[in-house]
This record gives structure tokens, sequence and C-alpha cells, in this order.
């Protein structure tokens, strides 16, 4: 066994550093203390500290492992010998200072953009994004399909008259499906359009279609429902109604003026099963929204003094008021909802039957 | 504004832009990359196009064709080709951030000789700018070389560190955060080469290349008289017959051909010390001298300034990287300690 080993051997392993050994290897080329700090250019007592292992009374670690590097190569050894033990003991004892600089090297990886992971991430955001605002312009533009983008472009039309425009508005596809089938004369059509309301039989006659055609009011026009052709009509002239087979049925017409007539109406009239009847009277200019129980917005309008909205909605109601001093009453099933206890305040929400 | 959404995506560097090698710290990571600080210009008619840079122009260097030029755009620690080194730090920038999503933009501290002139600085930090950085910072090397080495620079006490480079060797003593002394000689590395080169020629008729004289300087060259003798072969062309010959080196003839460049280094030491405050002066008496730089690495360097100035010399841990590793340092303690360390311009 060779002085290395000999020395190796000799080295604890529990992380003390054996100074007594740097003693016995100087010991044992025959040099002193003084012999050996003045090859070392050190001081003597700096060497006994190495020697004895107390390092609180030497310089900072790169100092000293300088040291400990020209002792072991005064000695012969090769240095990662003491280097070793001494790290060990330096790393413990050093650690609480070292702790506040980052240990470099060691540190986790930042997290990039460029990071797989990150990028899958960063694409399935931008397309959940796109997805929502898919969504969100379908909410807005509630158009299914063609025919439905068709029937919006043509829901409103204005006809020129003698007596002056009137506008005629079209009822929702859907929504004419759930109406109750109208059947109504030509003369009924061509007054209603020509505004004409000398006519008492035909202005009963359409107070009777307004009740029944509550349930198809359910959209924004409570005003007039008309399903008719776009041909220019004269005083005489009838409206030319969509001749579709089935379709006169479903086709509604009411005239603005008509709308009040259904106001006075005390009496809950007919609705679809499972349905409320809702009358909302407005005293000023008010913007209102109304959604059923299904969240389905059936209306969303300003309306103006004098205005009334009534129709058959499914259970529970909700309404946004914009403004609730505008709101003369509420009522449903004919039963009065208390609104005084909404008395000063502008924007109320609110959902019918109360509780 | 862009370069500060780019930011977002790219890191802090440190940079030790050396006449020899370049070496780049990034923030919370380690050294990633040390390359020879060289490029390699190809002509293409009146257009110059970058050729290569850094390992692979190394490579280059006096084996190109009449096109292509490997030159080294750094000298004596300063800018000697302002737009070639630009080019350089653009790649290595682009390099270290080579998975980036976008062009990086960091925030880089670059290392300068603590003697550079305020020109000298500023075509470093323009460089740097024109690289792509952020925001440029400066900091001495020898106070980076310091904080790399471990050294405790921000205590009352004093502390000598000899960063011995490729262009420079810089010697400063340090305390409370700021140099007290500080000296540069432009005798480094490459000087060290030159030494040996003209030895070779002067001794065996013969001319050895830049990257040969390198390589004897690694394998044999030492600083201070040995029982150990070592040797090397060497081929040269020889100037009177003008065919390559082959010959041997030892490492005794190397040191007498470093003597001049090293007695320099020596010189400079001894004044450092002869200038440095009598308080400074005893604290660097009882500690040592530390050595960094590729210099360090030279054998026996640590002994030959022990001999000549009688104080424990240390050479630092990986002292190649010491002045990109304390740059680093430096650049993480930025935000919480200002710009105390850094170098003003």
């Amino acid at each position: 066994m060779n002085e290395t080993d000999e020395l190796s051997a000799g080295l604890s392993p529990d992380g003390i550093f054996p100074g007594n050994l740097l003693r016995v290897g100087r010991e044992r080329l025959g040099l002193s203390l003084d012999d050996a700090a003045r090859q070392l250019h050190l001081t003597k007592f700096y060497v006994q500290a190495l020697e004895s292992g107390d390092f609180s009374r030497l310089p900072k670690p790169p100092f000293v492992r300088g040291y400990i590097k020209a002792y072991a190569k005064l000695l012969g050894q090769p240095e990662h010998i003491w280097l070793g033990p001494y790290e060990q003991m330096v790393g413990v004892q050093e650690q609480p200072r070292i702790a506040p600089l980052p240990n470099v090297g060691k540190v986790k990886r930042q997290a990039r953009i460029t990071d797989p992971l990150m990028r899958i991430l960063t694409i399935l955001f931008l397309l959940a994004l796109a997805v929502l605002s898919l969504l969100w312009w379908k909410e807005q533009h509630q158009f299914t399909n063609p025919s439905e983008i068709f029937h919006n472009l043509i829901s409103k039309i204005t006809v020129s008259t003698l007596e002056g425009d009137k506008q005629i508005v079209l009822a929702d596809p859907a929504e004419e499906n759930n109406s109750v089938s109208l059947p109504l004369s030509a003369s009924q059509i061509n007054a209603s359009v020509t505004g004409d309301n000398e006519s008492a039989p035909t202005a009963a006659a359409d107070e009777a279609a307004m009740n029944n055609i509550a349930p198809s009011t359910e959209t924004a026009n409570t005003e007039s429902a008309v399903t008719a052709s776009t041909a220019p009509v004269g005083p005489s002239a009838d409206v030319a109604i969509a001749t579709e087979p089935g379709a006169t049925s479903d086709q509604q017409v009411v005239d603005e003026d008509m709308s009040n007539a259904t106001a006075p109406a005390q009496d809950v009239p007919a609705g679809p099963p499972g349905t409320d009847y809702v009358v909302i009277k407005f005293k000023s200019d008010c913007w209102f929204q109304l959604q059923d129980g299904d969240g389905k917005r059936l209306m969303a309008a300003i309306k103006s003094t004098g205005d009334e909205v009534a129709m058959h909605v499914k259970p529970p109601v909700r309404l946004v008021i914009g403004y609730m001093p505008g709101i003369e009453s509420i009522s449903i099933d004919s039963n009065a909802v208390d609104i005084s206890q909404y008395a000063g305040r502008d924007v109320v929400r609110m959902t019918l039957p109360q509780n | 504004m862009f370069k500060r959404i780019r930011g977002l995506f790219s890191s802090d560097l440190s940079i030790d832009l050396g006449t020899a090698n370049t070496l780049i710290y990034v923030r919370n990571k380690d050294i990633v990359l040390n390359e020879p600080s060289v490029v390699a210009i190809r002509q293409v008619g009146n257009q110059k196009q970058v050729a290569a840079v850094g390992l692979d122009a190394k490579r280059m260097l006096g084996r190109t064709p009449g096109n292509i030029t490997a030159i080294r755009p750094m000298k004596d620690g300063v800018i000697a080709d302002f737009h070639v080194t630009e080019k350089m730090l653009q790649h290595f920038i682009h390099k270290v951030h080579e998975n980036s999503f976008i062009t990086p933009s960091p925030r880089v501290l670059v290392c300068v000789p603590c003697k550079s002139t305020q020109v000298e600085r500023r075509a470093i930090k323009e460089s740097a700018l024109g690289a792509g950085a952020r925001e440029v910072y400066l900091i001495d090397e020898p106070m980076a070389a310091a904080i790399g080495a471990g050294l405790p620079v921000d205590e009352a006490t004093g502390s000598m560190v000899v960063d011995i480079g490729g262009g420079t060797t810089e010697i400063a003593i340090l305390s409370l955060n700021g140099i007290v002394y500080a000296e540069s000689v432009r005798v480094g590395g490459d000087r060290f080469d030159e030494s040996i080169s003209t030895y070779v020629r002067r001794n065996y008729g013969s001319l050895i290349g830049d990257a040969t004289a390198e390589r004897i300087k690694q394998e044999v060259g030492c600083a201070y008289p040995s029982a150990e003798i070592r040797e090397i072969d060497v081929r040269g062309r020889n100037l009177s017959e003008g065919i390559p010959r082959s010959f041997t080196l030892n490492s005794n003839e190397i040191l007498e051909a470093l003597q001049d460049p090293l007695s320099t280094i020596v010189q400079a030491v001894k004044t450092a010390l002869e200038q440095c405050p009598p308080e400074l002066a005893s604290d660097i008496a009882e500690s040592g001298i530390v050595i960094t730089g590729g210099g360090a690495l030279l054998r026996d360097i640590d002994k030959l300034i022990s001999e000549e100035t009688g104080l424990p010399v240390i050479i630092a841990d990986d002292p190649l990287t010491c002045v990109a590793r304390g740059g680093g340092r430096a650049l993480e303690m930025l935000d919480s300690r200002g710009f105390e360390l850094l170098s003003s311009e």
C-alpha cells in the first residue's frame, strides 16, 4: 500500500476534515511547521489551523481551497483526497450562507413559450377562444339556416299606401310554427294593412284575432305581424299573401293599433298549457328584456309611454327592466306584481312569479 | 416597445466578450456557451457574408481559401472590428435562444476590461444593442472575476484578483463592492502564443501557426522551473528549406519563451501591491492573491507569482468561466441590489 492509499484509508468518511493527516504527511517529509509555512507562503497560524481542521480561523472557502491544494502539492498527494472531505464539511457549514443565492445550474428550468406543453396549451387556449367567439356570434345572430337569414332580411317591409307608410313585420318562423292558426280573410288583411279601422266588423274580427294570436306575439313584435309579399299595395289592393299551401293559416296580420286592443283584457286568455300570461304596462320610455323559463330571450326593446306587452310565457319569467319608474304595472295571470318594492331603483331584475 | 415584448421571451445574459473566447451565462441557469471569438467572413463579389462563427470559424483559422477570412474581432480585450463583433454577438445570442418562438431581445451584461476607454465601452455597448439586446449593462472584468471566484467583495476586506485573459491581464484590488486599484496590461494568452511562435522561429527556423502555438502552450507550457520535463512533437514549415519539418520542444524551452510576457504580468502584480493601501495590502498578504482566466491554467503560474511576491496564490475553481459566472451572479443581484456592482460607462 503506497502513501496515498494509506492517507486515503485514514480519511474519515463522516465528512470531518482529517487535518492530522496533513501533519503526519508533513512530518514524514521531515518538514517543520515553519518550513511548511515558508514554502506555502502562509502564516504558521494558518498551517496550524489547517492541520487542526479549524477553518473558522481561516479566510473564506475559496482561499482555503487554494491552501489545501497547495499543501497537497507540497506533500506530493492528489489534491482531491483533501478537497473532498473539506467540500463536504464546508458544504454543510456554508449552506445557510449560500442559500439566498440561486443554485445556478440546478434551478428548475423556467417555462418558455417554446416548450411543447406551453405550445399545446397555447393552441388549446386559442381554439377555445375561437369556439367561444363562434358561440357568441351565433347567439348574437340567431340564424341557424339560410331561410332564417332570408326571413330576417325581409322581416320588416315598409309598404307605401295612400295613407302613408306602413311597416309590416314578419313573425319569427320558429314562433310561427307554435302560433295559433289564424284564418284571416283578404279583407281583414287589407283593412289592417291600409290602416282602415272604420270597418267595425273587421276591427272586431281583428280584436278576436289578437286574442287568439297572443302566444305568437311572444317575439319582439308585439305590434304587428304580417306575412306578406313585398308587392306594392294600393288603397284598394289586397296584400298579396304568400300562398304556400298551409302557410295561410300561419300568417298573422296584426295592426299596430290592435295591440292596444288586448290591453284591457282582464281575463287571462287561453294560452298553451304550462305558460303564464304576463302583462306589462309602461308609463314612460323604458328598455326591458324578457326571457322565458328556458332562458330564451323573447323580447328586448324600448317601449314608450302607454305601450303594453302581453304574452304567454313559460315560467319562470325573467325580466330585466332598464328604468323601473317607467313601469306602470306588471301582472302575471291577472295577479298584480308589487312593484313598489323596487321604488327608487332604475335597473331591476326580477323573476316571476315571485315566491 | 417590440423589444420589450420580445424581452418576455428572452433570458438575461452575462457575456464575457473575451479576446480568445466568448462565454455566455444565462440567468438562473449556467454557462451555456463557450466558443472562440472567431468569425469567418466570406467575400461574395462586393458583399461580405458570415460563413461561420465560433468553433467552426476557429477550425478555419489559417486554413482559409482566398475568399474566406477568419478573423478575431476582439483585440486586447476591446473591439477591433465593430460590425463583425456585432454579427458574432447576434449569432451567439440567437444560439442561446435557438428554441425561442420569436427573435430574442434579452437584457445583457457585458464584462469589459477595467482600463478600457469610454469609446471602447461605448463600442461594446452599441455592438450588443445592435445584436438585439434590450438593455446593456457593463461590469469591470476583475469585479466579475472576483464575484465568480467567490471572493468576499462586499466585505471591508481587501481581495486581490489577477485575471489572465486572452488579450489582457487585469489586476485589481477590491473592497466593499468597489475597485480600489485596477491595472490592465495588454499581455495574455495571445502574447504567450506569439512568444512561442517567435521562439520556434528563432531557434528552430520554422514557422508554426497560432493553433499549433496554442497547443504547445496547453500541453507543455509552464511558468516555473520544474523537475518534471514534458515534451511535444511539433511540425512547422522550415524557413530555409520551405518544407514542413518535425521537431521536439520541451517545457523548459517554453518556459524560456514565455519569460517576457510572464515577467510583465509579475511586474504588474508587484506594482499593484506597491500602490495598494497598507490595510488592504495586509489583508491580501494574509489571505492571498486569486488568479482567474484562461492564463491561470498555465502550469505553475501560481507558483511563479507566489515566489515572486512571497504571498499565497490561489487558482480559482474553474478559472475560465469565473468572469462569465461572476457577471451572471451580478445580473442576478441587479434587481435586488441595483447598479452598485456595475461599471459606469
